[in-house]
């Protein structure tokens, strides 16, 4: 969280990232190429070099879209998403490797262009086995490129949170592109099965987690909440809620997080500002509510995050009754200071 | 994230598997042989 723009906000935490990331890439790199020359000793090394790109982007983005929903799954892999702009834009530059060198590789030596080439060398639209499927990987660079150029905050908060969602929600149309890329491209010659074996099962992975992640929310909407005296509802026992952490319920689709922290309770838009991460599967810090996503901070009692920041969130009105926790399911406007509840102590004999 | 950033998710994820599938299943009946006719000759040996 920062008050001016930098290109990257460097921490420890994302120069462990991208290290391990680089070192990822080089290894892949080297180990795809080295074993091609075993393997295919005639292969030459511009094939082995398009190849190892191509496979390493697609790799990268099955991971990239694995991410999400193994966060929504088990938040121990929450650390994996805190960085994960750089894995995207590190996908965008091993995608146009590839795709730069294929177009030289198979393009460039005409006597046009070889992005025209691109488009007019074979144009059988009509048959699956001989579809240009080079013309699908050229879109899907685009869209990684679109999300790349667009990836950082500036953007997030020019373009609005609305209108940045749209453009990298993209990735779904990527992700298909490119698996169709594949498999009207590469599939169709290599005589090697490990390809289609390794890219049905990854399409297995990315669907499975991603519904699995849907069913989760599915039944976190449709949690049922008794109604209690004067507009509240009765939301959870206290007892249920860990020291600094939170309850999230959704009252008529919105998401509210029930935080308890030293013996009091509150109650905030569960959606933060930065990128909608869920900020009830956060924690108090330092006594703010802190992102899970990317670390951004807000004030449980008030929803306004720290000086000088001026972020604001929705707050609720809550009561303790009897270990129960009571909410008002009306959103007060961002930044509305509202009194935590206490938590009775139990009555000792 | 949002309820309605949620159901897009949904529907997404609800079709997009399933389009991809048939796609992934279609591409491997169509393969080529990728034998060819003259497996026997060997060109390097006439460079």
């Amino acid at each position: 969280m920062r008050v001016q723009y930098q290109a990257i906000g460097w921490n420890r935490q994302k120069k462990i990232y991208d290290s391990v990331l680089i070192a990822g890439v080089v290894s892949y790199l080297a180990i795809f190429t080295g074993a091609g020359f075993v393997i295919y000793p005639t292969a030459t090394a511009e094939t082995l070099l398009i190849r190892a790109f191509g496979t390493l982007a697609l790799l990268l983005l099955h991971i990239i879209l694995c991410i999400g929903p193994l966060c929504r799954l088990d938040r121990r892999f929450l650390p994996l998403l805190y960085n994960r702009r750089h894995l995207g834009v590190t996908t965008f530059v091993v995608a146009l490797v590839h795709g730069v060198f294929s177009i030289i590789q198979f393009h460039a030596l005409g006597d046009v262009s070889p992005l025209v080439s691109l488009f007019i060398s074979n144009t059988r639209y009509n048959s699956l086995a001989n579809f240009p499927f080079q013309a699908l990987g050229f879109f899907a660079l685009l869209i990684l490129f679109a999300m790349a150029a667009t990836s950082h905050d500036f953007w997030l908060h020019n373009l609005s949170a609305p209108v940045w969602k749209r453009i990298h929600m993209l990735v779904y149309v990527a992700y298909a592109l490119l698996v169709a890329h594949v498999i009207l491209g590469a599939l169709q010659s290599d005589t090697n099965a490990a390809l289609a074996v390794l890219l049905g099962l990854g399409l297995i992975l990315v669907s499975v987690l991603h519904l699995l992640a849907a069913a989760k929310e599915w039944c976190i909407d449709n949690l049922k909440v008794r109604a209690a005296e004067e507009g509240f509802v009765e939301v959870c026992d206290v007892d249920g809620i860990p020291e600094k952490r939170a309850a999230v319920i959704s009252l008529e689709g919105e998401r509210i997080a029930v935080f308890r922290y030293d013996g009091k309770v509150s109650a905030v838009s569960n959606v933060c500002r930065h990128q909608n991460g869920p900020l009830g599967e956060g924690r108090i810090i330092d006594g703010c509510i802190t992102c899970p996503w990317h670390g951004w901070e807000y004030r449980p009692e008030n929803g306004q995050s720290p000086p000088p920041f001026q972020e604001r969130i929705a707050t609720f009105r809550v009561c303790v009754k009897n270990h129960r926790v009571l909410l008002d399911p009306h959103q007060l406007p961002p930044g509305t200071p509202v009194e935590p509840a206490r938590i009775e102590e139990p009555l000792h004999d | 994230m949002i309820q309605p950033l949620r159901q897009t998710h949904f529907r997404i994820w609800a079709v997009l598997p399933v389009l991809l599938a048939l796609l992934f299943v279609a591409g491997l009946l169509v393969r080529r042989p990728t034998l060819p006719r003259n497996a026997g000759v060997h060109w390097e040996k006439y460079k």
